[in-house]
């Protein structure tokens, strides 16, 4: 499977996903094109784009599976970790979140020990509470115990 | 005469106290995006959005045009001095900066950079003040017709011009101007492609894709990369080239301003574009060519001023026609719509004071980056000794907080984390990203364009080409598709040929 070809997949499901949904969407006449009409004209270039790169990638650069997927671990962690603090913000705020997240990303990513880890969490987080909620004066969702 | 005078009323407003530290600030805070590799100008200027709130919309724009052009600046530092662009249009910079470096000319090296930088950034600027007015008073007489024929041919410039095939680069911009048609559509009131979310009724939001997909994205690939960081430290009294040197570089400087400036004028990777389009001229040109890639002079010269260059032209399209040609300067085109001004072809006739300004504050952004690049040298150089995993969790973390400060919506976040993702899987498979977030703000205006032409006409296509001027952009538009489809038929036919005559 070469790189062209699984890309050409991935415009193929999101066009062929698109043009559905096109088409039930209004699309009024020539003098007033509906709402439908661009994503499905769109939609249908997408497809045959796709299926034109799909014939066209026999040659390409191979996509290797197993030698990407086992170096995927640390981005695997980061995402898992972003998400987590993306669920965390809304509900605690900033200050605990951004601590949490930033010690984790430093611990388990970066492989640092904790007696290296905990202050760079700690400072960065300090920096930028002072930063973003003291001089650029931004809103965050409110945290537990009166924190930001 | 008038741009001149023009010019005078400009240097008034941009030469008051807090215009200079706006652009002091915007033009440093560039320089070291420029200089640290995983954060670009793209995430650079969406960082210090927020900061503008409180400050009138001149004053922003000051600051986030310097971060562009700073940015440009500063990406040669590492380039030079440890083989690694800062920024993608100083990918050509480590051929022969590096090589200098080794041979213990680090510092002509930079200087000329920087020299070069100034000068294709400061007649750049002169480009941008003479053709901007005139082509927006062209595009004032622009209808539905003439805009849609017109983003045709950008569009299909992009393809033409992307780094990867015409397929590749059409397929990333076509999915663009699909995830731009996500929301509410403004001429009817249906919403498209929401799933019943309410997040997703005023669209994707261009902040949380593009930071997702360039500052995210970027992070997620350069994990995987093992950086070797020796960093050499020139002093500064080791900062200046020899009289030969130097008279080697007035040509490539002079050519470079004058390709970065035109190339700069197109959408897509110009920067990148000008800067190997400069390199491979000054091979040319050059006596002994096969001494380039060895540390030749020129082989810096040209290139850093191309790219400085082609800031100034993007701005061109950017500010007569609100085309913006850049991601960073999409991004420069959303926090202008968050302080209520439209670039557009009214935008200088409807904002003189503010287009003025900005000239001026350009020429003066420029001395300011020349002056400072060069002694801050120190300072960069222990940025760039910071191992890139303490760094990469601060990028992140002012990324997420950076996108949420937009619109203070915690969806936001989950936009950026989705694109991360298709920024990475997308970098993976070598599809070119600027195509599809350029697509993202452009396509909803084509669309636009073009329903309202149909709307005008009754129906009737005869208006894209009843216009001369329209008939003129699709005539462009035809022969650019029509070229692109025969590059990409003739590897194919080639191929076919080799397989039948070995058969």
């Amino acid at each position: 499977m070469t790189k062209e070809r699984l890309g050409s997949l991935f415009f193929l499901l999101v066009g062929g996903y698109a043009l559905i949904r096109s088409v039930r969407l209004p699309l009024g006449s020539w003098s007033q094109p509906g709402p439908g009409v661009f994503p499905l004209l769109l939609s249908a270039l997408l497809v045959a784009t796709g299926t034109a790169l799909l014939i066209s990638s026999r040659a390409g650069k191979e996509f290797r599976w197993r030698e990407s997927l086992s170096r995927q671990k640390k981005n695997g962690a980061i995402l898992a970790l972003t998400a987590g603090f993306i669920l965390g913000f809304g509900r605690l705020g900033l200050v605990i979140p951004s601590g949490l997240y930033l010690y984790l990303l430093f611990s388990w990513v970066c492989r640092f020990r904790p007696r290296v880890a905990f202050p760079l969490a700690a400072g960065i987080t300090a920096a930028g509470w002072f930063l973003f909620v003291r001089i650029l004066n931004l809103q965050f969702p409110p945290g537990p115990w009166g924190l930001p | 005469m008038e741009a001149f005078l023009n010019l005078y009323g400009g240097f008034q407003d941009a030469l008051t106290l807090q215009n200079l530290y706006l652009c002091f600030l915007g033009c440093l805070w560039g320089s070291m995006v420029g200089v640290l590799p995983g954060i670009g100008p793209l995430a650079g200027i969406t960082l210090l959005i927020p900061a503008t709130y409180g400050i009138d919309v001149t004053g922003a724009i000051i600051m986030l045009a310097g971060i562009y052009y700073g940015a440009m600046y500063g990406g040669s530092t590492t380039s030079i001095l440890m083989n690694i662009p800062g920024e993608s249009a100083s990918v050509v910079t480590c051929l022969d900066g590096y090589q200098m470096t080794q041979k213990g000319r680090a510092g002509a090296a930079l200087f000329i950079a920087a020299f070069g930088s100034w000068v294709g950034g400061t007649l750049s600027v002169l480009g941008v003040m003479l053709l901007a007015p005139v082509l927006a008073n062209v595009a004032t007489r622009f209808g539905p017709g003439e805009i849609f024929a017109l983003l045709l041919v950008a569009f299909l410039l992009l393809g033409s011009l992307g780094t990867g095939s015409f397929l590749k680069t059409s397929a990333m911009i076509l999915l663009g101007m699909l995830a731009g048609t996500v929301g509410m559509d403004t001429l009817t009131g249906v919403y498209r492609f929401t799933h019943g979310i309410r997040d997703l009724y005023d669209g994707l939001g261009f902040v949380p894709v593009a930071m997702g997909m360039f500052g995210v994205g970027e992070i997620l690939s350069a994990t995987q990369e093992s950086v070797a960081r020796r960093v050499y430290r020139p002093r500064l009294r080791e900062l200046l080239t020899n009289r030969e040197e130097f008279r080697a570089s007035i040509g490539p400087i002079l050519r470079g301003s004058a390709i970065g400036f035109f190339i700069g004028l197109l959408p897509g990777a110009a920067h990148i574009l000008s800067s190997f389009v400069s390199y491979t001229v000054e091979k040319r040109v050059a006596g002994r060519p096969e001494e380039f890639g060895h540390g030749r002079i020129e082989g810096v010269a040209g290139p850093e001023t191309a790219n400085n260059a082609a800031t100034g032209g993007a701005m061109v399209p950017f500010l007569s026609l609100g085309i913006p040609t850049t991601p960073a300067i999409a991004v420069i085109m959303v926090a202008l719509l968050i302080h209520g001004v439209r670039p557009g072809p009214l935008f200088i006739s409807e904002n003189p004071k503010l287009f003025w300004s900005l000239i001026a504050s350009m020429y003066l952004g420029n001395l300011i980056l020349v002056a400072l690049n060069l002694p801050l040298i120190g300072l960069f150089v222990s940025f760039l000794r910071i191992p890139f995993r303490i760094l990469f969790p601060v990028i992140l973390f002012v990324c997420l907080i950076g996108t949420y400060s937009i619109s203070y919506n915690s969806f936001d976040l989950v936009i950026l984390l989705v694109f991360g993702f298709l920024g990475f899987f997308f970098r993976k498979l070598e599809f070119d990203l600027a195509p599809f977030v350029l697509a993202l703000i452009i396509g909803p205006l084509m669309e636009e364009a073009f329903r309202q032409s149909l709307m005008r006409s009754g129906g009737s296509l005869s208006i894209f080409w009843q216009s001369p001027i329209a008939l003129a952009f699709l005539v462009v538009a035809a022969l650019l598709l029509g070229l692109n489809l025969l590059k990409n038929l003739k590897p194919a036919r080639r191929a076919k040929r080799g397989n039948s005559g070995g058969g």
